[in-house]
């Protein structure tokens, strides 16, 4: 086969398109398997239970991982009763969850995630633990985990929504939970959301389904088997959720990557082998035997990129899920499973790949006359294509018009819109490059490096197009995140008052004897169900003190000062235009223990006032919601002395507050910033080695004309070097002109978005400047190396040859 | 192809071709008839810029004249199109160009049977080493066209010239690269071909010994035919006419 033979010789300016597919194929391959490993798993405290009835699931369009709506005490018991007597039901059990966290040497264990590891001894029954001692008995015995060291008899202190409180260990389990009995488990979970089954032996598990689905309705949803993983925790779902939106983002920019670098090589390639082109075809080659022979080296390198990269995508899937699972972006216990369709998924898309990159050069390959082959080659013979004027336009106005739509805050997906908007740029940049290079190419004062850039006006495109590709994206990448929006955030306006801040600390939140011992304006927040599966974010505070710490508040309609008792709400504009509520208005509202209520609506807050949608008194919040936990404790006084520790809270100033809480929003984007950055940097520094070591190997003629003319050696070197640099200066330039038009139409979409704050980015300029450097560097490094080396190699081939390359410059007619 | 010794291998009808357009325009060809006998040796000879290798292009396929006809082996190829001029090459035409002909990633003999290969066809192995014998490269088939020195390239063009059997084949300065002793030796061998295997042999040169081993030289000047000799007597008789025609313009 001709394309093998062919590729076997020119494997050398193959390679970057097998590395750089290969890394694309590994990209999609390791997201792909992480993703999909990353499954919801049926909780092991459900493994005993074949069939779950669990309370109706709420709307999850905002990503906040709400829990389900629960039943009212009357409903919860009813069903309980009733599913116990279908045929096949052994015992209802029901299963309760709610805060609790034991306190050793002086802190709380198991840190901020420990939420609702607190459950009734029945539900143990659920899974099949392994039980040392004996069951809680009275109201003040716990089964706990073993791996905490306390012997059944030992005494531990409980932190739950009250407070701390002493317990007596009564036995241990082989699980992160711990077990109280009934009464205390109903007294500090609300609303009850789960009953396990235990089927009769023998029972048809299908059979008792339909049965207890007759007998639910739509009162609740039965699970059996798999979709029993729905139950999973919610803060486990929401840590998978915030992984997937990295490996997403990975995947994406990697796959966008790929393809625009597949496809700029193959286009290379083939414009440095019109010769080879040419030649097949005077010797009979018909233009779609040039095509097949371009087609058929794409293939092969598109399988073999595609096998080592699923092979090297298997092998770091494991890495980047220990990197995620240590960053908080996955569950811990979180394993990669090796499915099938990942992998093969992958390696199809890099064969897919390969070939849609290489489907216009074949076409232009096929193009190629037969005379070209008695041409001199160096100069573009047409560099500007009707296909290149055609997708390079519709690209440019695909950019320009997401641009508009993102800066006028039409377009919804904000995140997304203007990085599809920079690609659409960069891809529009690199079409039309022939016409956009040359008036900033003669800016250059140099004769000799313009005119070649000049001359060769698609290899000088094809190296400035790696550059301008990583400068937008690193700026892009870490401009993005340091978007900073100012004013939404409830917890920074209330910190514009008070002097101290009481918050968190190895807990999820404060228990209400830090309150207590605190006083000043304290944040309940909680979950308002409404109407079928609607709910609202609700804070509750007590109004006199939230109003004096809260000088941020603007109240469009009604008052504050009504906030008062256990029947009121204060909502933001959003949700009183969507509910159509005013001052006045009543509406039935469920609370997280299941009783619903009418609740009247006493003022309208501005939308950026406060991160929660709604307002209510702590009083209602506490009645109703017997785990809540307080966020933050906000004072205008000094706090005096306590155990902090041990109650799992900190008493900062408002500034290292605030540190505190960007510390660890920072966190998260610094990892997804690095994670994207460096994969982008990767993938560009191998773009612009590639493109420059082929450039320039394929000018050992000119080097040569040069040297005869009487240039030195250190002569022609600097030349290239002042070439690539060329090059990076114009990649860079275009690409800070993308970056920053793309961040600058953001922000006045954000802003468009949100009125009320002050949206602003910081430019990133340590990025950019570390990016250009590294692009010079490399660009500069890899052209100085490939001229080196075509230097030396020309040399041994002129001794060889009587003739060289030069001479075909002798005109032929 | 020896029986039509009488029928034109390739004929040319009032030929043009124009190169660029308004002010610029550059007559390359202007209105060129000529029969290439079968079974002949001709040279094409014209100072620099006379249209020799815009005649060779047109003649070959290589390039679509703006007016007249051309016929290869009785075929008109204007009406054909980019695939039917591919297959006419592949299967009617042999090259022998200055240098460059040969595809650097194939061997000698990958290179001698691309032709085939393209149509398709097993190459025949026997066939290619006799083609190779043929030129006297019987034992560099495995070597690559870098290993090979320019004289040597050009044995191996012919060789692959030669392997389909064509109508005629095409040379452009077949010896411009090479030095006296290797050119006398790749035009001895067209030579040959023309002499023993009755092959139909077109040469554009501007080297009067070069044209010197052919049956008929014809001179062109301006994009016309101004002169013929016919069994040339000597490369300095050649460079007399070439002289006088170089004055001339």
């Amino acid at each position: 086969m001709l394309s093998v033979r062919t590729l076997r010789h020119r494997w050398v300016s193959l390679v970057g398109t097998f590395v750089a597919l290969g890394l694309g194929v590994a990209i999609l391959a390791m997201s792909g398997l992480v993703m999909s490993s990353a499954r919801a798993k049926v909780p092991e405290r459900y493994s005993g239970a074949a069939v779950l009835v669990a309370s109706p699931e709420v709307s999850q369009e905002d990503n906040a991982f709400t829990p389900s709506r629960p039943w009212s005490t009357e409903v919860g018991g009813d069903l309980v009763d009733r599913v116990s007597s279908v045929p096949g039901v052994a015992r209802a059990v029901e299963d309760r969850s709610f805060y609790a966290q034991a306190v050793i040497d002086g802190r709380p264990v198991g840190g901020a995630s420990a939420e609702a590891l607190g459950h009734n001894w029945n539900s143990s029954t659920l899974a099949s633990y392994r039980v040392e001692g004996a069951a809680p008995a009275r109201d003040d015995e716990v089964v706990l985990d073993r791996s905490l060291g306390l012997a059944p008899g030992s005494r531990v202190s409980l932190l739950t929504s009250a407070g701390p409180s002493g317990f007596t260990v009564s036995g241990t389990v082989d699980a992160d939970a711990y077990f109280v009995t009934e009464a205390v488990a109903e007294r500090l979970s609300g609303g009850l959301r789960v009953i396990g089954l235990d089927l009769s032996p023998g029972a048809d598990e299908k059979a008792v389904v339909a049965a207890v689905r007759a007998v639910v309705g739509d009162r609740g949803r039965v699970l059996s088997g798999e979709a029993r993983a729905e139950l999973e925790v919610r803060g486990e779902a929401k840590v998978r959720w915030i992984g997937d939106q990295v490996l997403t983002a990975m995947g994406g920019l990697g796959a966008f990557v790929c393809v625009f670098m597949v496809a700029s090589t193959f286009a290379f390639a083939v414009s440095q082998r019109r010769r080879e082109f040419g030649l097949l075809r005077l010797v009979g080659a018909t233009p779609r035997q040039v095509r097949v022979l371009v087609f058929g080296e794409a293939l092969v390198v598109g399988v073999l990129a595609g096998l080592a990269g699923v092979a090297l995508g298997a092998a770091s899937a494991p890495v980047v899920g220990g990197l995620l699972v240590d960053a908080g972006l996955e569950p811990a216990g979180f394993a990669i499973s090796y499915g099938f369709f990942p992998l093969a998924g992958a390696s199809g898309i890099g064969v897919v790949v390969a070939m849609l990159g290489v489907w216009a050069a074949s076409r232009r390959a096929g193009r190629v006359r037969p005379i070209e082959a008695l041409r001199t080659a160096e100069v573009d013979p047409k560099p500007m294509t009707r296909a290149r004027w055609i997708g390079g336009g519709v690209a440019m106005a695909v950019g320009v018009g997401l641009f508009l739509l993102t800066a006028t805050g039409v377009a919804e997906d904000l995140l997304n819109a203007p990085l599809y908007a920079a690609m659409a740029l960069i891809v529009g940049l690199t079409l039309l490059g022939p016409v956009v290079l040359p008036p900033l190419v003669r800016l250059v004062p140099a004769t000799l490096v313009r005119e070649s850039a000049l001359t060769a006006i698609r290899r000088t495109t094809s190296t400035v197009s790696p550059v301008l590709i990583t400068v937008v994206f690193a700026v892009l990448v870490s401009g993005m995140f340091s978007l900073t929006v100012t004013g939404v955030s409830l917890e920074k306006s209330m910190a514009i008052g008070p002097s101290t801040v009481v918050s968190a600390r190895d807990t999820p939140g404060l228990s209400d004897e830090v309150v207590s011992t605190v006083g000043g304006a304290s944040l309940l927040p909680t979950t308002l169900y409404t109407g079928s599966n609607d709910h609202l974010d609700a804070v509750g505070v007590s109004p006199e003190a939230f109003a004096k710490a809260h000088q941020g508040l603007s109240v469009v309609e009604g008052s504050l000062n009504d906030l008062t008792g256990t029947d009121t709400m204060a909502v933001n504009s959003p949700t009183a235009s969507r509910m159509a509520w005013h001052p006045g208005s009543t509406a039935d509202i469920t609370f997280a223990d299941g009783s619903t209520t009418k609740l009247r609506v006493v003022a309208v807050f501005s939308k950026t006032s406060a991160a929660a949608s709604a307002l209510v008194t702590r009083e209602t919040v506490r009645t109703h919601d017997p785990s809540a936990l307080t966020s933050a404790i906000y004072v205008d006084h000094p706090v005096v002395g306590a155990d902090w520790p041990a109650l799992g809270a900190q008493v900062m100033t408002r500034a290292e507050y605030a540190e505190f809480t960007e510390a660890e929003d920072n966190r998260l984007v610094g990892i997804f910033v690095t994670l994207l950055l460096a994969m982008s940097l990767g993938y560009s520094a191998l773009a612009i080695v590639n493109t420059l070591v082929m450039a320039t190997a394929d000018r050992a003629s000119d080097f040569r004309v040069l040297r005869l003319a009487g240039a030195t050696r250190r002569q022609v070197l600097g030349s290239v070097a002042a070439e690539s640099a060329l090059a990076v200066a114009i990649g860079s330039l275009l690409g800070v002109v993308v970056a920053f038009a793309t961040l600058a139409t953001l922000t006045s979409g954000v802003a468009h978005n949100l009125p009320d704050a002050d949206v602003s980015f910081s430019p990133p300029w340590g990025v950019l400047a570390g990016t250009v450097a590294l692009c010079l560097a490399l660009a500069v490094g890899a052209g100085l190396f490939s001229a080196n080396s075509a230097l030396k190699a020309d040399r041994a081939v002129h001794r060889m040859r009587s003739f060289g390359r030069a001479s075909r410059g002798r005109p032929l007619g | 192809m020896t029986e039509h010794t009488n029928t034109a291998a390739v004929e040319l009808r009032a030929v043009r071709k124009t190169y660029g357009s308004g002010a610029r325009a550059v007559a390359a060809l202007d209105g060129v008839s000529l029969d290439f006998a079968t079974g002949t040796f001709t040279a094409v000879m014209g100072p620099s810029g006379s249209g020799k290798s815009t005649l060779l292009h047109c003649a070959a396929g290589l390039d679509r004249p703006d007016d007249g006809t051309v016929r290869i082996g009785g075929v008109d190829l204007g009406p054909l199109d980019e695939t039917a001029l591919a297959l006419l090459r592949r299967e009617r035409i042999g090259f022998v160009f200055q240098a460059f002909n040969l595809v650097s990633a194939l061997t000698a003999e990958q290179n001698v049977g691309l032709p085939r290969q393209l149509a398709g066809k097993r190459a025949d192995s026997d066939e290619i080493r006799a083609a190779l014998t043929a030129v006297g490269l019987a034992n560099r088939g495995t070597h690559r066209p870098s290993q090979l020195s320019g004289g040597e390239q050009q044995r191996v063009a012919i060789a692959r010239a030669l392997i389909t059997r064509p109508a005629a084949v095409f040379a452009d300065e077949p010896t411009g690269a090479l030095d006296s002793k290797t050119s006398r030796g790749v035009l001895e061998l067209l030579r040959g071909i023309v002499d023993r295997d009755g092959q139909t042999v077109i040469m554009v040169t501007h080297d009067p010994v070069a044209a010197a081993h052919a049956d008929r030289v014809v001179l062109l000047a301006d994009g016309r035919l101004v002169d013929r000799i016919d069994n040339p007597q000597g490369a300095q008789a050649i460079a007399a006419r070439m002289a006088v025609l170089e004055a001339s313009c």
